[in-house]
């Protein structure tokens, strides 16, 4: 069966691959599992919302802010909550 | 009520007290993963706890007030407003399970008075029931610790209803009855305790 992931997960999947040192679009899109149009796009937004910035440095690199960080500690939270209950992000 | 008194005047106060921080603790974490993604079974399961952890609360501290007082219709009172909290805190995490398994496509979903009576604790263990159930087929599908934490916690809060519902066989089943309630909310404490250390 092929799983619904949510707008929420995707979030989630990009900012864990971030994290772990995935910098660059080529590699986040491995780790997320996206097509490059829509992880552009999620990438921008996610910059417009101060969850990750670019640094420039032979292409376009992405890390975390501090917003990021926290942000992400909280959707893991709220994922491990969500699978206990029986919920899914 | 003297049976109540024998057994556990004062331990039950602090046992209703102490399953009411644990019931909180889990409704504030709902709270913040509600903040964090904006999913209303968060939310529902917050309220839920929320009331849960209220009822527990105005028991404890109505029947404490009664020693104090030595006024036994505070006792009656106490446990109304528990009963009603109660009941409407296991609708809202009932609600929840509705909210949260109707939103996603998941397979395995199961989801189709006034003194510790029969009666009331009958009709708190009928939404605990579909609660449980539904806590069990989570945890055979994903078969983790907190899942199976969760099942544990609502079965044996399960229990303890059907403990007090059938109190007027023993007075021990109100003394266990209590410590089931208070065992199954310091395993949700556990399970947050566990969401909090893990990041």
């Amino acid at each position: 069966m092929k799983t619904y992931r949510s707008r929420l997960k995707i979030v989630l999947d990009i900012l864990k691959a971030i994290e772990e040192g995935e910098d660059r679009v080529t590699r986040i899109l491995l780790y997320a599992n996206l097509s490059h149009e829509r992880l552009v796009k999620y990438l921008d937004e996610l910059v417009e919302k101060g969850l990750i910035e670019t640094v420039e440095g032979g292409g376009k690199i992405y890390r975390l802010t501090e917003k990021g960080y926290r942000f992400l500690r909280e959707l893991e939270r709220a994922e491990k909550l969500a699978e206990a209950f029986g919920f899914r992000l | 009520m003297p049976l109540r008194g024998r057994y556990l005047f004062g331990y039950d106060i602090l046992m209703g007290v102490a399953s009411a921080s644990a019931s909180f603790l889990v409704s504030y974490y709902a709270f913040k993963a509600y903040l964090a993604t904006r999913e209303k079974y968060f939310l529902l399961l917050q309220l839920g706890f929320m009331f849960a952890g209220a009822g527990l609360l105005m028991d404890s501290l109505l029947t404490f007030f009664l020693i104090f007082s030595r006024t036994p219709a505070l006792l009656g009172l106490g446990y109304s407003l528990y009963f009603a909290a109660t009941l409407v805190s296991y609708i809202l995490i009932l609600g929840s399970y509705v909210v949260g398994q109707l939103k996603k496509p998941i397979l395995y979903s199961a989801i189709p008075i006034i003194g510790y009576g029969f009666v009331s604790e009958t009709i708190l263990m009928l939404p605990l029931m579909v609660v449980v159930a539904q806590s069990a087929v989570n945890m055979v599908a994903r078969r983790s610790i907190n899942t199976l934490l969760i099942f544990i916690a609502f079965t044996l809060i399960l229990l303890s209803h059907l403990m007090f519902a059938l109190h007027a066989l023993t007075g021990y089943f109100l003394v266990l009855g209590h410590s089931l309630r208070f065992t199954g909310f310091m395993l949700f404490a556990a399970f947050i305790v566990r969401v909090v250390k893990t990041d």
